[in-house]
């Protein structure tokens, strides 16, 4: 058999061995789609809750910035066309959460409301597998960290949380910041802060490393936060009064100088790191993708998180454990274990409430279950000091290891030699 | 074998069901005492369960610190003046607590899931200065019900909670599931011709795949299976690794 066709075949047999990747995780999530969802007494559930302030524009119970309620306003009135009655009853406040999860009409609201997702989901699949297309082995392990990531699983398919939009945006940024296109990695950042604000903190980094002229900085700095501006300007006072009680959920570890003044450590380490790219003249890819991965990393251990927001640090995690699988799998077996005991106070299996409400929204949680017989809040924050020493040592680590360049930008991929 | 037994002991597990339960209805809160529960009258309480199995209430009582001696009767109805009781229990004076609730069980009512139903004490007998009380909140706080003295409604509510469980085996999380589900049968038509396709198109790549390998298969095509360029681990990676 000649070289071409040994080649060829191998080619082949790439293909189908991607192919085989993607139509299984999208047979995943479309198991999970109508069956799973995210439940608070309260308010039914985020998915619900998001779908109604989308609906009904009520700007005053809205989270999140506003162009992802446009979005999602605009998705709805094309998805939602055939079983509309579950959102309607929600925007009418009339039935108790408990009657909508029993609503026989969930399955298929709650498969409309998550479907658009996917396309997300598997573009931001495709873009880290794009950027590793050179070496097939480092392509198939981002593909498969990415695809089969239990993270991205709950928190698009069990609980319904929208990251998914912001993370693809951030993965294209990633993307075209490899492709040497600072303007547009900054614009795609900014597009990612318009859905969920978090995408903010890659904005200064991603100034410090892309360019090294402070004019283009600041050409960078605008063209990442004019489209954010121009979408909460307009309805900034409404907004207003929604964020200002970030105050009492972000940033929360810290000290008190006195008089109501306090020094946020997140925010104190955002600054050294700052600093540190800015002397070391990080200007590579893999300074890019290092400091972001730090900067979640320490945010998570000094700041208020929900299992969800974890999925914000698998683009730069799936991009780690494809270029040093051994080095960073310890690390991620560790996460993960804290990451599965942390969820002891909520019980997983309420979000598989759709299928049979009675059952599964009377299940207790481990921490209900296990509470007469151990110190579950103790045992728990104990685990929660130790993902706090790994996440610290892992940002230590990644941060020491950042390559350095005095000369010239160079946008060095993965698969690439470094030319410095 | 080990496998094989404990795969049984799953199977029968499931079949067998699982009890799951817990606080139904929660009115805790209590601005004072409702007086002596003296012999020829009651206090009572109607409340709605969310759900099947009502099997415990807890009913915040008092006993003035002291050792009173007549049995307390319980009962549940579905209405004040229901004449036939849906649980009767005889409480020894001795059981009433006085610091935290009386706890009240029985076996389970099926049914309950909402619906409106009543709890009351009697205590046939009792004089002043050998009765018992119960904790009650003088403001409406509970919505689905209501205090209630001798049949009548007396406003504001008791301080108790109630208690559900219920069984369920595999084939009643199926039934809830499929009673559903089968009620948007154009969805699920679309959803399950989706996954059909979805996984005729992965058996297909599944099966092609060992086809072509066989087709190709020559020692130099295992270089498929490894890194095309070099050292799976970057010679960084190898240097922080030899560093440690």
């Amino acid at each position: 058999m000649s070289s071409d066709a040994i080649v060829r075949g191998q080619l082949h047999s790439q293909r189908l061995r991607v192919g085989s990747f993607f139509l299984l995780a999208i047979a995943l999530r479309l198991l999970a789609m109508p069956v799973a969802m995210h439940v608070d007494d309260r308010f039914t559930g985020d998915l619900i809750q998001i779908a109604k302030v989308a609906q009904s524009q009520n700007v005053s119970e809205s989270w999140y910035p506003p162009l992802f309620y446009y979005t999602a306003n605009l998705y709805q009135k094309v998805s939602l066309s055939g079983c509309r009655s579950v959102i309607d009853k929600a925007v009418d406040g009339t039935s108790p959460a408990s009657t909508l999860i029993a609503d026989p009409a969930i399955f298929c609201t709650l498969f409309s409301l998550k479907f658009w997702y996917l396309f997300f989901d598997l573009g931001a699949a495709f873009l880290l597998w794009w950027i590793f297309r050179r070496d097939h082995r480092q392509g198939r392990l981002v593909l498969a960290f990415w695809l089969f990531n239990p993270i991205i699983l709950y928190d698009a398919y069990l609980h319904g949380q929208f990251d998914v939009i912001p993370i693809f945006f951030t993965v294209l940024a990633l993307y075209l910041a490899r492709q040497e296109r600072p303007t547009w990695a900054a614009f795609f950042v900014g597009i990612a802060a318009c859905y969920k604000n978090y995408a903010f903190l890659f904005l200064v980094p991603a100034f410090f490393i892309l360019t090294q002229s402070w004019r283009k900085r600041i050409v960078l700095l605008l063209v990442g936060m004019v489209p954010y501006l121009l979408f909460l300007l307009p309805r900034l006072t409404e907004y207003s009064h929604n964020v200002s009680g970030y105050g009492d959920w972000f940033f929360k570890v810290g000290y008190d100088i006195g008089f109501g003044g306090q020094v946020y450590a997140f925010v104190a380490f955002y600054a050294v790191l700052l600093w540190y790219l800015y002397h070391r003249k990080a200007h590579t890819f893999e300074d890019l993708w290092r400091a972001c991965f730090a900067i979640l990393l320490v945010y998570y251990q000094l700041s208020y998180f929900d299992l969800h927001y974890w999925a914000w640090i698998i683009p730069f995690a799936a991009i780690y454990f494809a270029e040093r699988p051994r080095e960073a799998t310890p690390f991620y077996l560790v996460i993960l274990a804290c990451l599965l005991v942390l969820t002891a106070p909520a019980p997983l299996a309420r979000f598989l409430a759709p299928i049979s409400p009675r059952f599964f929204l009377r299940l207790p949680s481990l921490m209900e279950a296990l509470n007469p017989y151990l110190p579950m809040l103790f045992l728990t924050n104990v685990v929660r000091s130790l993902l706090a020493g790994t996440c610290f040592f892992l940002a230590y680590r990644l941060l020491r290891d950042m390559p350095a360049s005095r000369r010239g930008t160079v946008q060095a991929a993965p698969g690439q030699v470094t030319v410095d | 074998m080990m496998k094989r037994s404990a795969m049984l002991t799953l199977i029968l597990l499931l079949l067998a069901g699982c009890t799951v339960g817990g606080i139904d209805v929660e009115q805790e809160q209590a601005s004072g005492l409702a007086g002596e529960l003296l012999g020829g009258h009651s206090f009572g309480q109607t409340f709605a369960p969310q759900y099947d199995g009502l099997y415990r209430i807890d009913l915040y009582t008092a006993t003035y610190a002291r050792e009173n001696t007549h049995p307390v009767l319980f009962r549940v109805k579905v209405a004040p003046d229901a004449g036939e009781d849906l649980m009767r229990l005889e409480l020894p004076a001795a059981q009433i607590s006085n610091s935290g609730p009386t706890v009240i069980t029985f076996p389970p009512l099926a049914g309950t899931a909402g619906k409106t139903l009543y709890f009351s004490v009697e205590s046939p007998g009792s004089v002043p200065g050998d009765a018992i009380t119960v904790y009650r909140q003088e403001e409406d706080l509970y919505p689905d019900g209501q205090m209630f003295m001798d049949d009548q409604p007396a406003g504001g509510d008791l301080a108790f909670i109630a208690y559900t469980q219920e069984t369920f085996a595999l084939a009643d999380i199926w039934h809830d599931f499929y009673s559903r589900a089968g009620q948007d049968k154009p969805f699920f038509a679309f959803y399950c011709s989706l996954m059909a396709l979805l996984l005729v198109a992965l058996g297909i790549a599944l099966a092609w795949r060992p086809r072509r390998q066989a087709e190709n298969s020559s020692p130099s095509t295992a270089s498929d299976e490894e890194p095309p360029a070099g050292d799976p681990i970057t010679p960084a990676e190898t240097a922080v690794e030899e560093g440690e």
